[in-house]
């Protein structure tokens, strides 16, 4: 937390707004004033960064389904994951989820949620790796004009820049994305990222705290489908 | 601290447009003017960036702007000692491209030139602002492998040519035509003169200096190219670390005038990996790795899309660091001039089809 708090306090005085008070917590940044924003660091991840301009930017076609798949470790938030995958669902898809249908098996969970623009959604989730094993994520876009994905062809898990392998079988490995934020791990410097937008963008904060109350919500509702076996409108949830 | 009033001159290398943002985005720099060296390039900077002024000439904007404090050099290899002498002669610090030039006697006058003036001339060379590279220096310096016994390197990208001209020509590139070999009619001045990072790197990760060089040319795979696209190297540093080093083109590109969506024919324009094995193991790096990917337009072919590009940041960072607080920049023209010498040593190889002893 210390580093995190480090790199931020680098970022606002390189770019001159050294004089906001904050204080950033694990996962909120409380503002001046007494607003308490939530962090949404996937936001400021630079690989969804570029798939989100892939899509806008004309590479790609119109979007058909979205993939998406993440193994978390044991003692995470299993909500959270859901939370932030159905988030990059509509960051993604550009539209808003109208429906939900899970299933979900202890801490594992499967999910097809439906955007208003018609595209589907494919969401699995677990909290299920050991402790200290890499995550594993992938985001895979299908679209009239092809795929774009943040794993590449051929692999299944996330790849690495920099493996050492020395004594044991299992290579140490690196990835560092960030000069200005070096030392932070990718998760780190997506927070800090994220946090500093908060602090260069008062509305970007405001949109979060309502973002907030809409992705709980999804949550919320992700969680009655797989009681409930229904594939559950949003519409009939107001 | 007062921000440092910085141009861009001649807009001609390929690293121009990569400074746009970082000039735009640093509250550390005010970003007064470019001059073009042709119209070519202005039309498309003007395409690019709005709200800086563009000259046609570097004295048209010089004496319009008497404020420039800095330039970032973006030209070819062959203007660069006219150019910074000019600049020297104004007190205007410089940032280098990657090669100051290959003529050494011209080296040591820009060296002259430069520190008689008391200016800054930071050599631009960006690896040194990667994390992955940070990284792995990191490793190597703490040890994590035992003593370093092999360096091998790629440096390896599309060619720029067609749409940097100058760089397939071997009077503006390499600064003379001299033919690779006797009877080859190709000339020096191509995929080696584009890729001198690795043998830089490869200088500090050692804390050695060149000792043998030998280097091969390969039939190019661009056969209408007037310089060399495919070449290896291999050889041994002072301190008996063996290294083998790939600085081709070997990356086939669309022949685009402008760079954008679509150059790449291969998946991965550019790459950088370096696989260091010590007598406690191994450590391999892909310093532009991993990213996303698409299959998507112009072309449908799968593509890398790279996604963590810092290197600008942190390069112009030091160069203010340096004006500002008169340091040395870590890249400057003294130490950069032994990399010069090792890539010449090895036109002077594959020249004579001998091993060169520096």
């Amino acid at each position: 937390m210390d580093k995190c708090k480090k790199g931020l306090e680098y970022l606002t005085h390189k770019y001159n707004i050294s004089d906001r008070k904050y204080t950033l917590c694990k996962n909120t940044i409380k503002l001046e004033g007494g607003k308490e924003v939530v962090l949404f660091p996937w936001r400021s991840e630079r690989r969804f960064t570029e798939l989100k301009n892939l899509i806008t930017n004309g590479t790609m076609g119109d979007i058909s389904v979205i993939r998406i798949c993440n193994i978390n470790h044991v003692d995470s938030s299993f909500n959270s994951l859901i939370y932030r995958e159905l988030d990059l669902c509509e960051i993604f898809g550009g539209s808003e989820i109208i429906s939900i249908f899970a299933v979900i098996n202890a801490n594992t969970a499967n999910i097809i949620a439906k955007l208003k623009n018609d595209i589907v959604c494919t969401v699995e989730v677990a909290t299920t790796l050991s402790k200290g094993a890499d995550l594993i994520d992938k985001h895979e876009i299908i679209t009239t004009r092809g795929i774009c994905c943040d794993r590449v062809v051929d692999t299944q898990i996330p790849q690495k820049s920099i493996y050492v392998f020395k004594n044991n079988n299992v290579p140490e490995t690196y990835l560092d994305t960030d000069f200005e934020l070096y030392g932070l791990d990718p998760n780190e410097v997506a927070n800090v990222r994220c946090a500093f937008e908060i602090l260069k963008n008062e509305k970007y904060a405001d949109e979060l705290i309502t973002r907030d109350k809409v992705l709980n919500k999804l949550v919320e509702i992700t969680l009655k489908s797989a009681k409930t076996a229904k594939n559950i409108l949003l519409e009939d949830e107001k | 601290m007062e921000p440092l009033k910085i141009a861009i001159m001649s807009l001609t290398h390929g690293h121009t447009r990569k400074y746009y943002q970082v000039l735009k985005d640093n509250s550390k720099l005010n970003w007064v003017a470019v001059s073009a060296s042709n119209k070519e390039v202005k039309d498309v900077f003007l395409k690019s960036v709005e709200g800086i002024p563009c000259y046609d000439t570097e004295m048209e904007m010089l004496s319009a702007h008497p404020e420039i404090e800095a330039v970032v050099l973006a030209s070819e290899n062959s203007e660069h000692l006219r150019q910074m002498k000019l600049c020297a002669e104004r007190g205007i610090h410089i940032l280098s491209m990657k090669i100051p030039s290959f003529d050494m006697e011209e080296y040591d006058e820009i060296i002259e030139a430069t520190e008689k003036a008391g200016i800054v001339c930071q050599v631009e060379l960006e690896l040194h602002y990667n994390p992955v590279v940070n990284r792995l220096k990191e490793l190597n310096k703490n040890g994590e492998i035992g003593k370093l016994l092999s360096f091998q390197a790629t440096n390896i990208t599309l060619s720029p040519v067609w749409a940097f001209p100058w760089q397939g020509v071997p009077e503006l590139s390499y600064g003379r035509k001299i033919p690779l070999r006797l009877g080859d009619k190709r000339c020096r001045g191509g995929a080696l003169c584009d890729h001198p990072h690795i043998f830089d790197l490869i200088r500090e990760m050692t804390n050695s200096e060149f000792d043998t060089i030998f280097a091969s040319v390969a039939p190019n795979i661009r056969p209408d190219l007037k310089v060399e696209d495919m070449l290896t190297v291999v050889g041994k540093m002072k301190n008996g670390v063996i290294f083998s080093l790939d600085p081709s083109w070997s990356k086939m590109e669309e022949r685009l005038k402008v760079p954008g969506p679509g150059w790449e024919v291969f998946p991965k324009r550019m790459e950088v990996n370096i696989t260091l094995n010590g007598e406690k193991g191994v450590i391999m790096t892909d310093c532009f790795g991993p990213n996303v990917y698409h299959n998507g337009s112009p072309n449908d072919r799968y593509t890398v899309q790279y996604t963590y590009f810092d290197e600008w940041v942190g390069l112009i960072d030091e160069f203010v660091d340096c004006i500002r607080n008169k340091k040395t920049p870590k890249i400057n023209l003294r130490w950069n001039k032994k990399t010069i010498e090792a890539m010449n040593a090895c036109y002077d190889s594959i020249y004579s089809g001998s091993v060169v002893q520096l």
